[in-house]
Parts: C-alpha cells; sequence; structure tokens
C-alpha cells in the first residue's frame, strides 16, 4: 500500500487538474493534514474533498504537538546546515508526517525537496512534486505522455525545464510536454 | 553547498519565469494589498506568506494568482 501526504502548495494546483483521480491510481491513501483543509474554500475543492475522504481515498490528519516540534527542528537544522531557511513551517510539518508514516511527501516546495539530500536523518523520505507523481501515473499506464501538457494548462503550472526533460526522457515521452 | 546553489539556481529560474509570464496591468490595476501580495508571490513563490498579506485562505490567493496569469513554478 503505498501513501502519501500533500502539503497546501501541492493540493491547490492538483486539484485544479480534470484528472486529479489520478492521484489514487498511483496512492493507496492520501494524508491531508489539518492545516491544508482549512485553507480551502471553495465549494467545487472541497466538495471533491470531502467526497474522497468519505471513500477513505484522502484521510484527515491532526496537527500534532509533537510532530509540530519536530518540524520546527527541521527548519534550524536546515538553517544549521546551509545558513538559509529552505524550508517554512507547512512544509516542515507534510516532511515529519510522511517521515512518521513512511509516506511520500507531496509538494512545489523547493526547499521541501532538497532536505532528503541535505540531511542525513532525512535521507529515507521521499519528497515528489506533481511532476513525479503524473510521471508515476505514465509510468502505470494510467496516463498518456499529453498529461503533463493537460496539467500546465488546466494548473496553470510551469514545471522546470531541466526536471521536465529528464523527467520526459525517462518514461519515454521525449520531445513531448 | 552543492544542494543550495541547486536550490538558488532553481528559485532564480522560477522567478524569470514568473515574472515573464506575469499579467503586470492586472496586477498593477488592483487594490495596494492584493497588488502587493502578488508582487510577493513574483519574487518568492511563497503562497501561504503571499496568501496572508493579502489576508485571504490560500485557496483564494491562488485563484487570485490565476487571474494574474501567474504560473506556479
Amino acid at each position: 500500500m503505498r501513501q502519501a501526504v500533500a502539503d497546501t502548495c501541492f493540493l491547490l494546483d492538483w486539484v485544479r487538474f480534470s484528472r486529479r483521480d489520478l492521484l489514487f491510481d498511483v496512492f493507496t491513501v492520501v494524508w491531508l493534514p489539518e492545516p491544508v483543509l482549512g485553507e480551502v474554500r471553495s465549494g467545487d475543492t472541497l466538495s471533491w474533498i470531502s467526497e474522497r475522504l468519505a471513500q477513505r481515498k484522502l484521510s484527515l490528519i491532526p496537527e500534532l504537538l509533537e510532530l509540530r516540534a519536530r518540524a520546527l527542528s527541521l527548519m534550524t537544522a536546515v538553517v544549521s546546515r546551509l545558513s538559509v531557511p529552505l524550508v517554512d513551517y507547512p512544509e516542515a510539518y507534510c516532511i515529519e508526517v510522511g517521515r512518521e508514516l513512511g509516506a511520500v511527501v507531496l509538494t512545489e516546495n523547493r526547499g521541501a525537496l532538497a532536505v532528503p539530500r541535505v540531511l542525513q536523518d532525512y535521507s529515507n523520505v521521499v519528497v515528489w512534486r506533481s511532476l513525479e507523481v503524473l510521471a508515476q501515473a505514465v509510468r502505470l499506464g494510467r496516463a498518456d505522455c499529453d498529461v503533463f501538457d493537460k496539467y500546465r494548462d488546466e494548473a496553470l503550472h510551469e514545471f522546470p525545464r531541466r526536471d521536465l526533460e529528464k523527467v520526459l526522457n525517462e518514461v519515454g515521452c521525449r520531445g513531448r510536454g | 553547498m552543492e544542494e543550495l546553489e541547486r536550490y538558488l539556481r532553481d528559485v532564480e529560474e522560477a522567478r524569470r519565469v514568473r515574472r515573464e509570464r506575469a499579467d503586470w496591468g492586472f496586477i498593477h490595476s488592483l487594490p495596494p494589498r492584493l497588488r502587493t501580495a502578488l508582487l510577493y508571490y513574483v519574487e518568492t513563490g511563497d503562497l501561504y506568506v503571499a496568501s496572508r498579506i493579502a489576508g485571504m485562505s490560500m485557496e483564494e490567493f491562488n485563484e487570485l494568482r490565476r487571474r494574474a496569469k501567474i504560473p506556479s513554478v
């Protein structure tokens, strides 16, 4: 069973994608930290989330004091290591949830992506963006190569050029996107 | 340090893309609070802080970002 935890910046773009249920072709369960739900206001998004919560595809996770404290420690650890506050609290909290549950962390935050490479204690944490989720959907045969273009248009989301090229090569979609 | 250089290079590329694609006419037509929040977003890509500057939820600010044609990168 593959699990993930989604942060707000990932989720808000993802819900604009007409094929947003692809997420559940890639992950069995996606955890939503409670503060993420608090940032959603539109009826359409709330309706999709509540339906998927009812189907147990999404699951709400409360903001726990222990994980809050660890998230703050992570933020300071990154500053100590690199002298730059690479990770903000919401992403740090999601990383701690992912680490605790062994779940893939879904975020678009660049600092969060760097954490497993920078901090030895977090080297086992897996961090994905929408780009990696879409690539996995293509690998699993659940989506075609045009899914990257479709996501860019519908979510108004631009993938980093080098990363997109690399992923397109890996999944056999070279020359597209 | 290599990781930091990679991060800074990626952040700069993302900022360039946001600046190029933004609808500046729309942004400058907005009230000061919303305009300031979008300018902050263009420079940083930080949806959370930008939404707080605007006095909105993150989803509401994300819709404003789309209206301003600023890609999330």
